[in-house]
């Protein structure tokens, strides 16, 4: 009977040791001395959230909100975010395509803005580097930037879904001063 | 009678913890993508060391990670790194490491959330010196279909030390 319970109460031991996290801290303690590790994992400078995909209303129009999940910048520091280049055409316009009809393509205009219903401004391919949707500053990591997404929809347009990806440029910028 | 019925509880108790064992593992493995010929999760990919306890949660967004610098050896391929999926996220990352010159050095296969690589292996090595680089995330579905989804390109400097 004891045999048994011990076996038992052994593979019990063993199970909850094997579904146990370890801990990254460890501290040791040795009669009057004591010591501890700690790891230190630095998890980038910033973190950006995009919109994972884009949703259009029935009047083609639809918002995309990009925010800081954290920024670390220090004064004169700032993270730009703008729209890359690639995910444009090759004429101004961000484009949605057909799902099953490669010639079914529906352009369309993008505005951004850090408020959510004033002071839109177009961005286009040839003006992405001087237009960001929003630059984060120690000053202002709570804001949120906004992209409007405006498609431009034929009486022409085959009927049908349409799939577009937008890729974001995010770049850290420093404020470099001259001395004359 | 006795010993018999201790032997039939005591086979009946391992059985119930190599139940529990397999149901464990079975809930911890992430789905496995294989009807995507060309992408499969990449097998560099390990669970992140210190999850980052500042990205919030719930959201329907991708986060992002970047960083200013990154510093490698010089004259080799194979360099540490620390390319990581915040496990937040609901999709796959691809990492593409790109010069400013368009030269492509590094791609990943499919990072999943909460995984990250600290080792990579370099298309060619890199002479010393500061190069400007990019990072891009291309980002796909979790599902078996693989959608793309949105993504983003990081700008960093590419340290390469002696």
């Amino acid at each position: 009977m004891k045999r048994a319970l011990t076996i038992i109460m052994a593979f019990t031991l063993l199970f909850v040791c094997l579904t146990v996290n370890v801990s990254a801290t460890t501290v040791d303690q040795n009669g009057s001395s004591a010591s501890t590790s700690l790891e230190f994992s630095l998890h980038g400078q910033y973190a950006i959230t995009i919109p994972s995909e884009l949703e259009l209303y029935s009047d083609g129009c639809g918002t995309l909100q990009i925010s800081a999940d954290y920024v670390h910048l220090t004064e004169g520091e700032s993270a730009v975010i703008k729209v890359s280049k690639d995910s444009f055409g090759d004429n101004d316009y961000f484009e949605l395509h057909h799902m099953y009809n490669s010639e079914g393509i529906i352009e369309c205009l993008l505005y951004a803005s850090t408020l959510s219903t004033s002071g839109f401004r177009e961005i286009r391919k040839s003006n992405t580097e001087t237009e960001p949707i929003i630059t984060y500053t120690p000053d202002n990591i709570g804001d949120i930037g906004y992209l409007q997404v405006n498609a431009l929809v034929q009486p022409s347009s085959f009927a049908g879904n349409y799939v577009g990806t937008l890729m974001f440029d995010i770049s850290l910028e420093i404020e470099t001063t001259v001395e004359e | 009678m006795k010993n018999k019925f201790l032997y039939v509880a005591l086979t009946i108790a391992i059985v119930v913890i190599i139940i529990l064992c397999i149901i464990v593992v079975c809930l911890t493995q992430k789905p496995a993508v294989n009807n995507h010929p060309g992408l499969s999760e990449d097998k560099n990919a390990v669970d992140i060391k210190e999850p980052s306890s500042n990205t919030s949660d719930g959201s329907d967004g991708i986060s992002i990670p970047g960083f200013e610098r990154m510093t490698i050896q010089a004259s080799t391929q194979n360099v540490g790194a620390n390319i990581f999926n915040p496990a937040r996220n609901s999709c796959y990352f691809v990492a593409v490491i790109t010069l400013a010159d368009g030269r492509e050095i590094y791609r990943s296969d499919l990072i999943a959330p909460g995984k990250a690589i600290y080792s990579i292996t370099l298309s060619e090595p890199l002479a010393k010196g500061e190069y400007a680089a990019m990072l891009t995330y291309y980002c796909y579905s979790l599902n078996e279909s693989l959608t793309p989804l949105n993504g983003a390109t990081t700008h960093f400097i590419l340290e390469v030390r002696e």
